[in-house]
């Protein structure tokens, strides 16, 4: 790629954004002044023309000037009263003030004065100012080159509700919020291990977002850690606005239409993910978390599959991967049945459905690809809506729209009928992203069959199909487990086997340590089937 | 051309040239195809009919002179046929929801060719289900109606071939109140005396491979009207040589089932029981066995049928409560009967000199010896089988009587 | 990371099942009853047997060089310019096999699901398809054959299963049928089906267990013959010799009239796997081609190749001006084409004989 990107001048992009903080750039590496007046001079000169900076000028101790400088909108000013100004400004007792030397100064209000959990000394003025920019205090002491940052951050965050997007009928009602700290107290408190590891980097030059990336160390495979952590720290950007971004800038293939970057909402799905051997992503200011690798099978498996008994999650899950497959190919088979092979299609109703049709303007592709796109507008249009209006109008826009089409001779009734169950079909996908890689698809897959017929419709699948083969997910096969084969794998792949029986890990992510069951695992239910009103029965009875 | 300016002078050709390439040559919707659901052939009476379209030949060939056909075909029109149950009423809208059309030609393809020029959307033969010849037709040869149909793709092996004893086309016009479309009802009528029992499931394919092979003739439903509305299945239609030479009788379909033991068994035998009195027997199951063997040089074969059946009727009540020599006795009688039945039917078939049962298949594979040396054309087969001898048995069992105990 | 960089035998043996169903689904029944009659059955296992013996020999070959695709150690072996001239035989050889497949499919599609489109324009598609698969490496080529796997087989019974119902045993007797036929010469046709898969020497060397290669391409020869057998078995029994010898595409039918009883229209989904498995086989044959190219060539990657040899795959496949001279084309290729891909490791598995005693001798 990169032999084209430098030959063409029509690709060359003129930096008119500089993405470096040209601040930041003035001021790196140095460290910072012994001098309170240098430092308060620099400190008006980097942030004099932001109004909601606060400076306030102190003693400490009595004897020593200091400032104290922060962000007024973030900080929680009681904080700052309570564990900085007062323990700060008491005086000392006789005979100790003298013993303190200016530059020492700093090391005994952190270790021996200050209340504050979060506290740290720093000499570098670049770490200074970002530490101010986050919501921290910054206290800059007159005759010490150490200043001391104390965390007083204080944002007011959401409470803690069922995420919108991902519902389910059985599991927890905790979803995650835009505050990072929370987050990961959410994903820790279901994993109270040591193994859990959170590593943590601010990204994008601009928004320095905290970014946290979760493994467990036992079970996750170091090569797969190491790959994430490598592209994450490729990524050079403004801010990091949404989970979202992250995903895009560290995705194997952006040019597929398939996510290969699973996102939740629920923080019980994240510590899953943790136990298979998965990584997980969080940022901070976005409620969702990233899982890598990711594979198909995740369309449509949800919580529900794993909560529910294995019969119930069985059969639903394939309810799920039937509406998934009939919401890609549905319309596109209507359109080659009809307008290519009716042969295919029993007498009786060929000629009843041919009489549907008679009145219509519209080849079938237009027809189903008008109706399609309109099915789009209207999915689109009802996302905006608030709810009380949104409601009433899908049902009333799906009505009127199909009962009018029919009647105005638009198109014929069994259009509309099909077109409407590939949209119920999309719906019952789970994962939203993968849902509209398949919509997206539907479109390529009706002009296929409009052009082509069933032979149009199976090139199209054939393109679909090894373009998911050939695909991966941080270096893991995306079409795992059904290709390579795993026995394991299977147990879990179309349908749910009983979760006593699932003794190992997904093989395909290598993971450290394989066995999530001890061996003998499934002894026990299998003992109890058999005896079934047996002698155990009788014994319990007693 | 520098580079930069390659990139997107290609992707504008591609642009102009995709949509050139790009397919629908094959698009033809449902409702423009006109779906022949049903066809009728039929002698042309060289007087009345008219001139013929010039439409494949200029001259006409002399080796199909009087060899004229008469087609008629039934084409769906969409929009008389309703979707759902609740328009039943005004679906038929002062007539068939289905458009007659006669056209003659020299051959099947000349007479569709001709039906072509005279209406407007493109024929499609996809959903032909069933094909009337009349007898004359079957009798003077099905070669060519057997080749067009063979060949073509669209049609497929599932079709069923009729052959009527009056002019074919009568029977396209049956439109009895139960059934929308005309063609459908014969179709339905053929398909349920197929489940019924009534009939083997003898298919265009199964008409076919019968054709093909060498040791067996083939043979076609045959059928007739009564009383204008009701269609009758009158027997089969034997051939030879790939002409029609005869037709059996009604029960005689049941003597052929129960030859090859074909179920679900449909036929009633009535017969006269000595002592007890004029009963009906209906046969539930069927099982026969053949063996073949040759016998000083002739073919030979040994037929044991099974017949399970049960007491529908009994006319001229005589007898108190049945026992279980009644039973025999009904058993013995019955079984005579049948035997006497099959007999003549084989005999029939033998004088026809058609081979419906597909004996010579049997000796084909079971004495390949005494195939290979003596039969190296149908016609041999055919021969041979008139000289065909015959041991027949037949057995029934009753096996239930219904709720009256006599 | 040892399932992305090695091949499992269960792999490898559905890699070998899906190549060698192809084309051979919807015209072996033809060619078997021409040449036995009744006797279609056994000649068709007679001729699987005789392709599967050939390939078990080249797997058996390559499992003793393992680290070493066929290209590479057949130089050693025979010496490099004999085994080169060789080795670009079975290139072209493959390539030939590739433009037939891929015309003898353009014919089906035109005559059965689309009448009016050019044959062209459909060839190039499917061409399009393997092409651009063919870019992958060996690894991603393997997952291919064994996702399809299963949407062949399963349907294929499916559709045998319910045909089963109207096979009439007097069809398949006598045996041996009725006149004495070609059985060699009819056999080695047969035969020449199987090779399809000859593409898994260059597979071997990244196997997981290589000294199992000639197990797993028994198991996989032996399941794709079965299912041949199976066709084979359902149509000749169905309609008979002599109607399977004038039917063009006697399991096209069979699909159709097995319909009869049970479900209206199952031929939709025979076109289906119709499809499907000869996409597999074509995508094998050339992938062959294109591999082997760059192992015999010394090339970096064989990318390039895989576009380049399309033009030549079609031209192939446009030289039969009719489709009996496509028939006979077939015929000599098989014929000739069995015989280099039968010889040639037998004279490879000979000389590795002799070379490893000499080696034993000395050592």
């Amino acid at each position: 790629m990169g032999s084209w990107q430098g030959k063409s001048n029509l690709f060359k992009r003129t930096a008119s954004v500089p993405v470096k903080d040209l601040t930041l750039r003035k001021y790196e590496g140095m460290q910072a002044s012994a001098r309170l007046d240098e430092m308060l001079r620099m400190l008006k000169e980097v942030f004099g023309d932001t109004d909601d900076i606060a400076i306030r000028q102190f003693r400490i101790f009595g004897s020593f000037n200091a400032a104290a400088v922060f962000l007024e909108p973030m900080v929680d000013q009681d904080r700052i009263n309570r564990d900085i100004l007062q323990p700060l400004m008491t005086a000392l007792k006789d005979g100790q003030a003298e013993q303190l030397h200016a530059s020492r100064i700093a090391d005994y209000a952190l270790h021996d004065c200050l209340h504050a959990a979060d506290a740290s000394a720093e000499i570098s003025i670049v770490p200074m100012l970002l530490a101010v920019t986050s919501g921290e205090t910054l206290i800059c002491i007159d005759g010490s080159h150490k200043a001391l940052i104390v965390n007083t951050r204080d944002i007011k965050k959401r409470a803690i509700e069922q995420p919108q997007t991902e519902q389910v009928i059985r599991g927890p009602r905790e979803g995650f919020i835009e505050s990072l700290d929370t987050n990961i107290a959410l994903v820790r408190s279901r994993l109270s291990t040591t193994d859990l590891k959170v590593k943590m980097a601010p990204i994008g030059r601009r928004g320095n977002t905290n970014v946290a990336v979760c493994y467990l160390s036992s079970i996750a495979d170091p090569a797969i850690v190491e790959r994430v952590l490598g592209r994450l720290a490729k990524i050079d950007t403004d801010a990091i606005l949404d989970a979202g971004y992250i995903e895009q800038f560290i995705e194997d293939q952006p040019f597929s239409p398939f996510p290969q970057i699973q996102n939740t909402e629920r923080p019980d799905k994240t510590a899953a993910a943790l136990l298979e051997g998965r990584i997980a992503i969080l940022s901070n200011g976005s409620p969702f978390a990233l899982i890598v690798p990711c594979f198909f099978s995740q369309f449509y498996q949800t919580l529900d599959d794993y909560t529910e008994r294995f019969l119930i999650g069985s059969l639903i899950r394939m309810i799920r991967l039937v509406a998934l497959v009939t919401s890609l190919i549905f319309p596109a088979l209507y359109v080659s049945l009809i307008s290519f092979n009716p042969e295919l299609i029993p007498t009786d109703f060929a000629v009843a459905v041919a009489g549907g049709r008679a009145g219509v303007p519209f080849p079938t592709v237009i027809e189903v690809l008008m109706i399609e796109i309109s099915m789009e507008i209207l999915r689109e249009a009802t996302i905006r809506l608030p709810q009380v209006i949104g409601g009433a109008l899908s049902i009333v826009g799906v009505l009127i729209i199909g009962q009018a089409a029919v009647s105005a001779g638009f198109s014929s009734p069994i259009t509309v009928v099909i077109v409407a169950f590939t949209t119920i079909g999309s719906f019952a996908t789970p994962a939203y992203n993968a849902a509209i890689a398949l919509r997206m698809l539907r479109f390529p897959l009706i002009i296929l069959a409009g052009s082509f017929g069933l032979f149009g419709v199976l090139i199209g699948l054939l393109f679909i199909a090894n373009h998911l083969l050939a695909m991966e997910s941080f270096g893991v096969p995306y079409m795992a487990p059904f290709v390579p084969g795993n026995w394991q794998g299977f147990k879990d792949l179309l349908l749910r086997g009983p979760i006593w029986w699932m003794r190992k890990r997904p093989s395909h992510l290598h993971t450290l340590d394989a066995n999530r069951l001890p061996p003998d695992a499934a002894d026990a239910p299998m003992r109890r089937t058999l005896q079934y009103a047996g002698e155990e029965d009788t014994r319990a009875h007693e | 051309m520098p580079s930069w300016r390659r990139m997107p002078a290609l992707a504008l050709a591609a642009a102009i040239a995709l949509p050139l390439l790009s397919g629908c040559w094959d698009r033809q919707e449902l409702e423009d195809r006109a779906l022949i659901l049903g066809m009728a052939i039929d002698e042309v009476n060289e007087a009345a009919a008219g001139d013929h379209e010039h439409t494949t030949h200029l001259h006409e060939p002399k080796s199909l002179r009087n060899h004229r056909i008469l087609v008629t075909a039934q084409i769906a029109i969409p929009g008389r046929v309703p979707l759902g149950p609740g328009e039943s009423g005004g679906g038929k809208q002062g007539g068939l929801p289905v458009w007659v059309v006669k056209v003659t030609g020299y051959s099947i393809d000349d007479a569709l060719n001709n039906l072509q020029q005279e209406i407007a959307d493109p024929r499609s033969l996809i959903h032909l289900r069933i094909i009337v010849v009349s007898e004359k037709i079957a009798r003077r040869g099905m070669e060519d109606i057997n080749d067009y149909f063979r060949r073509n793709s669209e049609v497929r092996r599932s079709t069923w071939i009729v052959v009527s004893d009056i002019e074919a086309n009568k029977l396209m016009n049956v439109a009895p109140p139960l059934e929308r479309v005309p063609t459908l009802y014969l179709l339905s009528m053929i398909e349920k005396s197929v489940e019924m029992g009534k009939f083997p499931p003898q298919y265009s394919g199964n008409f076919w491979s019968a054709e093909s092979r060498l040791g067996q003739d083939e043979f076609l439903p045959y059928v007739s009207i009564r009383q204008k509305e009701n269609i009758l299945l009158k027997g089969m239609a034997l051939f030879r040589g790939g002409k029609m030479v005869g037709h059996s009788e009604p029960i005689e379909i049941g003597s052929y089932m129960a030859i090859k033991g074909l179920n679900p068994g449909g036929y009633s035998i009535l017969g006269d029981v000595p002592g007890i009195g004029a009963i009906m027997l209906k046969s539930n199951r069927r099982i026969a066995q053949t063996k073949v063997s040759i016998r000083n040089g002739k073919p030979h074969a040994h037929i044991v049928v099974h017949l399970d059946t049960s007491i529908e009727e009994k006319i001229d009540g005589e007898s108190e409560r049945y026992t279980a020599e009644d039973f025999d006795l009904i058993r013995n009688h019955m079984g005579k009967e049948v035997s006497y039945f099959l007999l003549e039917f084989i005999r029939k078939t033998q004088r026809y000199r058609s081979d419906p049962f597909g004996f010579g298949e049997m000796f084909r594979a079971r004495e390949p010896a005494y195939w290979n040396s003596v039969i190296k054309s149908k016609e041999d087969w055919e021969r041979e089988y008139a000289g065909m001898t015959f041991e027949l048995e037949c057995k029934v069992a009753i096996r239930r009587e219904g709720l009256k105990l006599n | 990371m040892s399932d992305t960089l090695s091949i499992s035998s269960i792999r490898m043996a559905a890699l070998v099942t899906s190549a060698n169903v192809g084309i051979g689904v919807l015209t072996l029944p033809r060619f078997a009853a021409v040449g036995a009659e009744s006797g279609a059955p056994l000649l068709t296992a007679a001729g699987i047997l005789c392709g599967t013996m050939s390939l078990l020999l080249l797997a058996y070959l390559c499992s003793r060089h393992p680290g070493e695709n066929l290209i590479f150690f057949s130089e050693k072996l025979v010496g490099a310019p004999f085994a080169r001239v060789m080795n670009g035989l079975l290139i072209l050889y493959f390539l030939l096999v590739s433009g037939i497949s891929l015309r003898q499919f353009g014919e089906v599609v035109v005559l059965v699901l689309l009448q009016k489109t050019p044959m062209q324009i459909v060839e190039c598609m499917l061409l399009l398809v393997v092409a651009l698969s063919a870019r992958r490496d060996l690894i991603k080529f393997s997952f291919v054959h064994s996702f399809y796997l299963p949407f062949i087989l399963l349907p294929g019974l499916f559709i045998v299963l319910i045909a089963t119902r109207s096979i009439d045993p007097n069809n398949l007797l006598p045996l041996i049928g009725n006149h004495r036929g070609d059985w060699p010469n009819e056999s080695v046709k047969i035969a020449s089906l199987s090779q399809m898969s000859f593409v898994f020497c260059l597979l071997v060397p990244l196997m997981k267990f290589p000294k199992r290669a000639a197990s797993s391409v028994a198991i996989g020869a032996a399941v794709g013959g079965s299912l041949y057998l199976l066709v084979v078995l359902t149509t000749v029994g169905m309609f008979g010799a002599e109607e399977t010898k004038i039917l063009t595409y006697p399991t096209l039918e069979t699909a159709r009239s097995a319909s009869m009883g049970v479900g209206q229209r199952l031929d939709a989904l025979f076109l289906i796997i119709w499809v499907i498995s000869i996409y597999t086989t074509i995508y094998a044959t050339y992938y062959f081609s294109v591999h082997a190219s760059r192992d015999l060539f010394r090339l970096g990657d064989h990318r390039m190749l895989a576009s380049f040899y399309m033009p030549a795959v079609y031209a192939v496949s446009m030289i039969p001006p009719n489709i009996h001279v496509l028939y006979s084309l077939w015929d000599l290729s098989g014929r000739y084409g069995f015989l280099l891909t039968a010889a040639y490791p037998l004279l490879l598995l000979v000389m590795s004989f002799i070379r490893s005693g000499r080696r034993r001798a000395h050592a």
